[in-house]
């Protein structure tokens, strides 16, 4: 009964338990961060350059870059990327100071040279615009939107004066603003948004992105991937839910009846103390040997009438009174070696087929029986000592 | 109440644990290096050459270097010009062929400026040696630009160089080999030039063919011109701003150095000619003296220190670009 009600108490524990562990575990389920994350800065400048370095923090990442028009981005050797970079404004991408946000850095010439941003309006009228301005020679860097919209209606031809040649897919590498584009290994071109691959550049070159029309870039972005340690939330989840049904089931069976059943488990337990308390059962082995019955006494004076029965020679008996004093002579009580050892069963068998002791006629059959196994044992001689078998079947 | 804080205390826990697993935001390491440490890759290189070319197409086409602009500059660009001149006289001689197949191109390792890249041609023909092309990077803004050419010289060996991948050591002018800077060995050479092939530094040079057709000239001219009551003289010049030098393989330098040589020939009582093809070369009118100006180029290797070879001229090549009444401009 004890234990039972130890056991439903146990059950309703871990019921608890698990009820905790469910808690825990859809919790942190509820709250855990995203793998992919996405880290993004703004920029204002036309030109943002990513070193080698900082692409190690997304080796397998994706580097976007947004902005109006045709974006180009350039590798180069970072001692050729620098030297580049020494006449333009740019916005370096250096760090990650958390998971949703880059670290960016604005460096700007250092003396005053003439922008290389001709004008921060639309790629599509800016040249038509231009060349718009030097047909009426007007001293207006940056027209109105007005005068642009006017001015792309109706290009004046002749008084172009450069080529609009701009960079596109199948030759990149178009010198712009009368720069040379030499020192660009790989070239990476796309309309509005450029994403590249971060596994896609040379290792050790610096990225430096622009837009075409030398307008302004707008954001960009690093894909990462978070590995998050989460792998004990399913297992949580899942022993909380085992513990769960084991309280319920320990729930339920406080509200059963288990009257009946407990009065046979303790009429069944108080059985199993009485035999423990010595109450021994009719013919079992342990009331035989509780009344002393089924306990061999060999004497000396019996082997009179072994020695009439017996169809073997005297010395095969006179042998077995000395293994049987011989056994004596070791001083181990009769019963606890009849117990204890692997004859016991040859006993055991002779008392179960005359309960009732008779164990002479038993023990004359078993010696008569055992008296070949003693000349056959003696015919070593009787030097060869009390083997055990023979001591014992004799007994 | 119970239950809330139940709830709250799983929460925090749940959070504490998260915040325990989640990864501290990555910190940028140091990326490989580059794998192509030479200034220009192969792709780089053939962008180079064949904008060249292109370019040298266009202005062959139409004999005139007024196309020639982004690829083609400096020395090239002059001579070529004075090549179409040559031309366009009755049975003027045909432009140098300048093979745009490359058998090697030398890049530099260099992170400074200026820049060069070296490329030997394909042997144009049988009767024509292979071409050393030079093409050189003022600075980074500036394209790389053909500048000179020279036909190897016949029977010269072109010296083991770093590959393209690694690229060759730029060296200063300055640098030495041995106790001598390559400036000297460039020095002594042009000396030897002047002095003719009495003096003692022609022993300190491998022979070349160059050298000996410009002493044969020389002594021709001279002769002509004593017979004419007249003086010849020629002067050679370095341009040292132009002479770049590339570590070779075997720690010896490749120097390509242009060179500007007058020759003037004067008679007394007498008028001077040319020949039918450097007619359309003369600027001026040409009474008793002309003068002939050329710009060279010699490419000269100086073998390593500890080596038993002499340098020697292995590239070179005399371009006639003007011819004048008056000397150099």
């Amino acid at each position: 009964m004890e234990i039972f009600l130890s056991l439903r108490t146990t059950g309703l524990i871990a019921g608890v338990i698990g009820v905790i562990l469910l808690i825990v575990g859809f919790v942190a389920d509820s709250v855990r961060p995203p793998e992919d994350v996405v880290a993004h800065a703004d920029v204002s400048t036309s030109v943002v350059v990513v070193q080698s370095d900082f692409l190690t923090i997304s080796p397998e990442g994706t580097l976007s870059i947004e902005g109006d028009g045709d974006i180009v981005a350039y590798t180069a050797r970072p001692a050729d990327a620098e030297a580049w970079l020494a006449e333009v404004d740019y916005t370096e991408v250096n760090s990650l100071p958390d998971w949703e946000a880059l670290g960016t850095r604005d460096v700007a010439v250092p003396s005053p040279t003439p922008s290389p941003e001709p004008s921060s309006s639309a790629s599509a009228s800016a040249s038509a615009a231009a060349e718009d301005d030097a047909k009426e020679e007007s001293p207006s860097p940056s027209p109105s939107p007005e005068e642009k919209e006017s001015s792309s209606a109706s290009p004046s031809p002749s008084a172009s004066p450069e080529p609009a040649i701009v960079p596109t897919e199948a030759d990149p590498f178009i010198a712009t603003e009368g720069r040379s584009t030499d020192l660009w290994r790989n070239s990476f071109i796309a309309t509005n948004r450029l994403d590249i691959a971060v596994d896609s550049v040379p290792t050790g070159l610096t990225l430096v992105v622009m837009t075409e029309d030398g307008s302004a870039l707008t954001g960009t972005d690093l894909s990462l991937t978070r590995v998050v340690n989460d792998d004990w939330i399913t297992p949580l989840l899942w022993w909380g839910a085992v513990l769960v049904v084991v309280g319920l089931i320990a729930l339920v069976v406080l509200f059963i009846d288990l009257r009946p059943a407990q009065a046979r488990g303790e009429s069944w337990m108080a059985s199993r103390s009485a035999d423990k308390k010595g109450i021994e059962k009719d013919g079992s082995r342990r009331s035989r040997r509780a009344a002393g019955a089924a306990i061999p006494q060999a004497s000396l004076d019996d082997a009179p009438a072994l020695t009439a029965d017996a169809a073997t020679p005297v010395d095969g008996a006179e042998a077995s009174v000395d293994a049987e004093s011989s056994a004596d002579a070791s001083s181990e009580p009769e019963v606890d070696s009849a117990d204890g050892g692997p004859q016991a069963e040859s006993d055991s068998a002779s008392g179960d087929e005359d309960p009732h002791g008779n164990a002479d006629s038993d023990f004359s059959d078993s010696v008569k029986a055992d008296d070949d196994n003693v000349n056959d044992s003696t015919e070593g001689g009787p030097d060869d000592g009390p083997a055990p078998d023979g001591t014992e079947d004799r007994s | 109440m119970r239950r809330m804080t139940v709830v709250a205390m799983a929460a925090a826990g749940a959070a504490v644990l998260l915040a325990g697993c989640t990864p501290a935001v990555p910190v940028a390491g140091v990326a490989e290096p580059v794998e192509v440490t030479a200034a220009v890759t192969d792709d780089q290189s053939d962008r180079v050459q064949s904008q060249t070319f292109e370019e040298l197409a266009v202005a062959d086409e139409a004999k005139s270097t007024k196309t020639l602009d982004v690829r083609v500059g400096g020395d090239a660009k002059v001579v070529r010009g004075a090549e179409y001149k040559q031309q366009s006289a009755d049975d003027g001689p045909k432009p140098d062929v300048l093979p745009s197949d490359m058998q090697a191109v030398y890049v530099t390792s260099a992170e400074t400026w200026p820049r060069v890249m070296v490329g030997v041609s394909d042997q144009p023909s049988e009767d024509t040696t292979p071409v050393v092309s030079v093409w050189v990077q003022d600075d980074v803004d500036t394209p790389y630009q053909f500048r000179n050419w020279a036909h190897m010289v016949p029977g010269a060996t072109l010296p083991a160089m770093p590959g393209p991948t690694v690229g060759a050591d730029e060296l200063a002018m300055d640098s030495t080999i041995g106790e001598d800077t390559l400036q000297s060995y460039v020095d002594n050479y042009l000396e030897l030039l002047r002095k003719g092939e009495d003096d003692d530094l022609n022993e300190t040079f491998a022979e070349d063919s160059y050298r000996d057709q410009l002493f044969t000239a020389r002594g021709v001219l001279t002769a002509a011109a004593k017979k004419a009551d007249g003086k010849y003289v020629d002067t050679v010049e370095p341009e040292e701003k132009s002479t770049y030098a590339l570590a070779t393989a075997d720690g010896g330098a490749l120097i390509f150095a242009p060179l500007r040589i007058d020759s003037s020939f004067s008679v007394e009582d007498a008028k001077v000619s040319v020949p039918a093809a450097d007619e359309p070369l003369v600027d001026g009118d040409l009474v008793d003296k002309v003068t002939h100006e050329y710009r060279d180029m010699v490419v000269m290797y100086v073998p390593p220190a500890d080596s038993e070879d002499l340098p020697a001229v292995v590239a070179a090549d005399h371009h006639l670009v003007r011819v004048s009444p008056d000397g150099a401009k």
